[in-house]
């Protein structure tokens, strides 16, 4: 156990130093997301999950959206560069917002 | 070919190789979308424009529905007129795709002023997205491999027959648009895996959507498209780029999925698609582990991982148990489950096995449908393992999932003609790019062939054309796309030039070698224009015989007996037939009726989820002239149908398919209906006078053979003679009680009944047994000859 | 279902023992009968009767119960192998029966083997084995009261339903679940990890393509030659005719023979062998003698087995007009 909260710890000390500060802007927006998630998700084991499309609706663009911020936060990182030689962060911003305008357009339908 | 000429000349004088390539690109896909077009019309230029069967028929009144009352009327429509009595909840059991799209066509081109009757548009849907789908499969195997492989494979899956099958002009059916819009998530996906780019998967998940809208198969998708990241992913090859392209296809593609009526929850709620969830939470795990992977040092991360692996598989297997024992995710269904487990459908579910589509494949019908492409995929397969890299994965997974499922069942057989005519396009652009070097070489044999092209002109002369232009475009991709990862390219190039250095094989092999390919494509061009013509463009409606000096008779008793039904029977007769694997009957009703603009309510169809329904059906048809009576008016019942073929031989008739039907009734009624009695002691089924009396006596013998004892049909065979059958009927002379003979059309191919009214035949009760032997000899006042033909009224 | 009768043809014994004089017990009540029956079939789901018991139970009248009797000759000497079979398959039954909710006491299984009751074999002039017979409540047996087991066999299933048809008592027949498929399967993947274990320094033999290549070659071969086709229908390996002749292709386009997908395995296989050999002789460096070689060979496989493929498809096809170097 010991060596895990040490792994931990140590793992919070990179993250502060290497990780810049644009990518640590998208980090908390994913945050906010995966919150966001997990409160829908307790709320619809307390309360239940009656009109069953709302409910999947909004969880399913909460999930929808943390993976494009992921997305996101992949092509933007230089370190990945290589992988991604063809989009350039702006790009990938542009595709981050198509992908957001889709999905919230069908999600507006669904939810009813 | 006019065209490919006068475009010649101008070639010769650009001296960009970029443009004579795109521009031959363009012009063999146009070809080939033509050539495609052309010899999916056979059946509308030798009869007419008309929907075939029963399925494209219910297709084409729902669109023509939908284009009158709009979209959101056409979604809470509820048709009382399949499917009675319960009626069809039409926008909420059928995939809409197919109705929008030409709905959309439609529309569009009547904005644009051109008036253009919809039934127009639906017969001739099906030929132009055949089209589209050669040049899908053109993008997607340039993506796989190169542009010259991926023309091959647009000109193969033009023509082959295979898919020429589901998509001849009339037949209106899902199939046609679906396999579009598989190939066109393929090409997407395939693109999105090689850039990473948020973009491309959003635009595969958009066809994807598309392709959910269109066809029930779109579990072929979701599950292929994991099983290629899982495959990936074993052969160590994660990369962020297709943790991108996965994740976002699969959420987004989750979504839409749902949008469709039919489809609802089920993406949440049923085993097919578990697969897809388990990958895309296998994926994040990935994900994690290579982030943290970056951050720490091995044996930090080794204690992790083991850490972190045991408990996340722990509680991912535990909430698939309790969820699948809790009822929230519902097993694999019956048919999807009859695909690993070949014998489960014959046992459990009749239905299903009925269907001769649902049958397994012979060797016979992979090459009748795919020719010379069978042969040669598996070489094209071999290349692309060899020189495999994460996209060809994809298309060695599909090709193998793709054959073992055609092997299981005919009707997937659509599924594999895409990948067999990709595969086999790389293999003929690999081995024509290398024999085809020297241009003045095959100058000379292109120009034998065209002397000596016989009947089908434009197939047969078009695909040495096409040899001839991949040769060109082979070349000038090979030279022009150097940059993108177009490795391909450059590694053949460079053999290309080392074989020159040393050049082994003489001029004369190659030419050789290159005359037999280009035989060996023509035959396949021929073979698919006789396959076409002869087996997929009849509707089969329409029944065509050969005489022995092959010519051609049509016997057109089905049309015949639809126009009597439409001009003599009311607006809201109900007629029963029989729900056998041809669904010709119903068809041509409302083919006849849809000319005339009146409709029959038919009881049982070919979609046949309501098992009770048909065995009601069943029940009757295999009961005693009584019992079934009290069936047909418990169905409120005005017409019995049944289609015969004892006097012309054919064999698709109802006698033939009546063990299924009694079959289907068994399994609903036990009690009242047992297959055993319809077999002689020794377990024979025969219609003479061994046959077993249950037979002999229930309702569907007796409508088939009903007068057939006074027919002589030559002088050789006895009276009574069933052609089909091989046999004399065993119970000849006998009378209906509960029903009267309302028409029977020339060749006896259909005949129909009227159920009569109670008050009828309620004259004097003598029971059923009496009446059958009560007038031994019924005579009749007109003679066999005018016998044909004949109606009551 | 192979429901070929056992050909045992039984002789017939001298009776041991007269009919007539076995009077003495039939000082038994219905009641006590149910009762017995019921305790035996409590040790045992299937009960073994001989003459005596068959007489007391089954002959008796009058009685509330169905019978159902398998006829059997289980003896080594007789060497009837169908009857093992049939017996396993009546076991199964009468144990689902036994354990199940519709357990009642108005039905119950028996056997009755040659050897311990052969006069209940003549009393019933059965000369052949194995045989199932319901004995209903009231009245004698009935023609459809003995099971056709030559059409329809005796799968358990099919027992159950013939047992539903006659006396209306659902059996649901539960199979004990057959280990032995996830024994060999458990096996297999316990050789394949041994395996991987034991060359766990070297494998590299995963990475070879060829490996892969030929494996999925061969699968393709498999499929479409209809192999699958052959696994669901079970068609026969070659046919005879009277007159001896052999015919290795299905004469129709409807079937095939298990021999006749082999030729098309073969012939597809010499195809693309012939592909391959044409390509790599066209991009192979080496010797240029041994390329021209390929290529003539390949030429040569491509065309000829192309042909012969035709020349089969064309006999199976009636009014098929093309073909090429052969007819």
């Amino acid at each position: 156990m010991a060596q895990i909260t040490t792994v931990i710890s140590k793992f919070y000390n990179e993250y502060q130093t290497k990780t810049t500060k644009k990518l640590k802007v998208i980090d908390a927006y994913l945050f906010y997301i995966l919150l966001t998630g997990i409160v829908q998700f307790i709320y619809c084991l307390l309360v239940g999950t009656f009109p069953f499309n709302s409910f999947l609706s909004g969880f399913i663009s909460c999930v929808s959206c943390f993976v494009l911020g992921v997305c996101l936060r992949l092509q933007v990182n230089p370190e990945n560069k290589t992988q991604f030689y063809s989009i350039s962060p702006e790009r990938g911003f542009a595709d981050f917002i198509f992908a957001h305008v889709v999905l919230h357009l069908v999600v507006m339908n669904f939810i009813g | 070919m006019v065209q490919a000429g006068s475009k010649k000349s101008p070639i010769s004088k650009i001296n960009s190789k970029a443009g004579i390539s795109s521009l031959i690109i363009f012009v063999v896909l146009l070809l080939a979308w033509i050539a495609g077009f052309a010899s999916r019309l056979f059946a509308v230029i030798r009869f007419e424009s008309i929907i075939h069967e029963f399925d494209p028929w219910f297709n084409y009144r729902a669109t023509a529905y939908m284009v009158k009352h709009g979209f959101y009327n056409f979604l809470n429509w509820f048709d009382e007129r399949a499917w009675y009595p319960l009626g069809r909840i039409v926008g909420g059991t059928v995939y809409p795709g197919l109705m929008l799209t030409s709905g959309s066509i439609h529309y569009i081109l009547h904005l644009l002023h051109i008036n253009v009757h919809i039934r127009d548009i639906c017969v001739f849907l099906a030929p132009v997205f055949s089209g589209l789908t050669a040049i899908s499969t053109y993008f997607l195997t340039k993506e796989l491999w190169s542009a010259g492989a991926g023309l091959f494979a647009a000109c193969f899956i033009a023509i082959v027959p295979g898919y020429i099958s589901r998509s001849v002009a009339g037949s209106y059916d899902n199939e046609g648009i679906a396999i579009f819009a598989l190939q066109f998530t393929y090409f997407l996906w395939i693109k999105s895996v090689k850039t990473g780019s948020v973009f491309w998967a959003v635009a595969a998940s958009l066809s994807y959507f598309y392709m959910v809208s269109a066809w029930g198969g779109y579990v072929f998708i979701i599950n292929l498209i994991p099983l290629h990241v899982f495959v990936l992913l074993l052969m160590g090859r994660y990369s962020n780029r297709l943790f991108t392209s996965y994740t976002t296809f699969y959420i987004l593609g989750l979504i839409f999925s749902m949008q469709i009526p039919l489809v609802g929850f089920q993406p949440i709620r049923t085993s097919e698609h578990m697969a897809a969830a388990g990958v895309f939470a296998l994926m994040f795990a990935v994900g994690i582990l290579r982030y943290l992977q970056n951050m720490m040092t091995k044996s930090e991360f080794k204690s992790l991982v083991i850490f972190g692996g045991l408990a996340s598989a722990g509680v991912v297997f535990l909430a698939v148990v309790i969820l699948t024992y809790a009822g929230y995710v519902a097993p694999w269904s019956g048919r999807f489950y009859s695909l690993w487990d070949t014998g489960y459908a014959k046992i459990h579910i009749p239905i299903i096995a009925s269907v001769s589509e649902h049958q397994p494949t012979t060797w016979f019908s992979f090459f009748f449908d795919l020719h010379v492409l069978v042969a040669t995929f598996p070489a094209g397969l071999w290349y692309v393992i060899k020189n495999i890299n994460d996209e060809r994965v994809f298309v060695v997974l599909y090709a193998l999932s793709a054959v073992y499922f055609a092997g299981v069942m005919v009707r997937l057989m659509l599924t594999l003609t895409p990948v067999v005519c990709i595969l086999s396009g790389i293999a003929f652009s690999g081995l024509l790019e290398l024999f085809l070097r020297e241009d003045d070489v095959y100058h000379n044999e292109d120009s034998e062939e065209e002397e000596h092209s016989t009947p089908s002109k434009r197939l047969y002369d078009k695909l040495p054309k096409e040899a001839k232009s991949k040769l060109k475009s082979g070349k000038s991709v090979g030279n022009v796309k150097t940059p993108t990862p177009q490795v391909v390219g450059r590694v053949q190039k460079m053999k290309h030039e080392q074989s020159k250095e040393s050049d082994g094989i003489g001029p004369n092999i190659r030419s050789v070698v290159t005359v037999v390919i280009l035989l060996l494509l023509m035959l396949f061009a021929v073979h698919c224009t006789w396959v076409t013509s002869n087996a997929y463009s009849s509707p089969s409606i329409v029944l065509a015989s050969y005489g022995s000096d092959g010519s051609r008779q049509i016997l057109d008793d089905f049309r015949e007996a639809y126009f009597w039904l439409s001009q003599n029977t009311d607006d809201d007769a109900r007629v029963m037939s029989c729900f056998s694997n041809s669904c010709c009957i119903r068809v041509g009703l409302r083919l006849s009726n849809s000319r005339n603009g009146r409709n029959r309510t038919t009881l049982v169809d070919n979609n046949t989820w309501n098992n009770s329904h048909i065995a009601l059906v069943g029940k009757a048809m295999s009961s005693n002239e009584t019992a079934a009576y009290e069936i047909m008016t418990a169905l409120d019942v005005d017409y019995v149908l049944v289609i015969f073929g004892g006097v012309i031989g054919y064999s698709g008739d109802d006698i033939n398919k009546f063990l299924w039907m009694v079959r289907i009734a068994e399994g609903e009624h036990p009690k009242d209906i047992r297959e055993s009695d319809y077999f002689t002691e020794h377990g024979e089924f025969r219609v003479d006078s061994e046959g077993s009396p249950t037979l002999l006596n229930c309702l569907m013998y007796k409508l088939s053979y009903y007068r057939f004892g006074e027919l002589k049909l030559d002088y050789r065979t006895p009276a009574g003679f069933d052609r089909t059958r091989n046999a004399v009927i065993g119970n000849k002379d006998f009378q209906l009680t509960y029903l009267e003979e309302a028409y029977t059309t020339e060749h006896w191919l259909v005949r129909v009944y009227r159920v009569k009214k109670p008050d009828e035949f309620n004259r004097p009760r003598i029971p059923v047994a009496n009446r059958v032997v009560k007038s031994p000899s019924f005579v009749s006042k007109k003679s066999t000859k005018r016998k044909k033909g004949f109606h009551k009224e | 279902m192979k429901a070929i009768k056992c050909g045992l043809i039984i002789l017939f014994f001298t009776l041991l023992q007269n009919v007539h004089g076995q009077q003495r017990r039939q000082g038994y009540t219905m009641a006590e009968r149910v009762q017995q029956l019921t305790d035996m079939t409590n040790k045992r789901a299937v009960l073994r009767f001989n003459a005596n018991k068959f007489r007391d139970f089954v002959k008796s009248s009058p009685r509330n119960y169905s019978v159902v009797i398998m006829f059997t000759a289980m003896a080594p000497q007789r060497q009837c192998q169908v009857c093992r079979h049939a017996s396993d398959e009546f076991t199964i039954v009468a144990n689902s029966f036994r354990y199940s909710q519709s357990y009642s006491n108005k039905l119950f299984f028996a056997v009755v083997d040659f050897d311990e009751g052969s006069d209940v074999f003549q009393m019933l002039r059965l000369n052949t084995a194995p045989v199932f017979i319901h004995f209903p409540p009231k009245g004698k047996p009935k023609n459809a009261d003995t099971m056709d087991i030559q059409r329809i066999g005796f799968a358990a299933e099919t027992i159950a339903k013939w047992i539903v048809e006659r006396t209306d008592i659902q059996i649901r027949v539960f199979r004990p679940p057959n280990y032995s498929g996830t024994f060999a399967l458990v096996i297999l993947f316990g050789i394949v990890a041994a395996f991987l274990y034991l060359r766990r320094n070297n494998l590299e033999f995963l990475y070879n393509k060829t490996m892969w290549g030929m494996g999925s070659l061969f699968f393709c071969f498999a499929m479409t030659s209809g192999q699958m086709w052959n696994h669901i229908r079970g068609p026969p390996f070659i046919h005879k005719n009277q007159n001896g002749q052999i015919a290795y292709i299905h004469g129709s386009s409807q079937g095939q023979f298990v021999f006749e997908t082999y030729i098309v395995m073969v012939l597809n296989a010499a195809i693309v062998l012939g592909m391959i050999l044409l390509t790599e002789a066209a991009r192979g460096k080496g010797d240029p003698k041994k390329r021209k070689i390929f290529a003539v060979v390949g030429l040569l496989l491509l065309s000829i087995f192309f042909s012969l493929l035709l020349s089969v498809f064309r006999t199976k096809t009636q009014g098929y007009p093309y073909s090429f170097l052969f007819k």
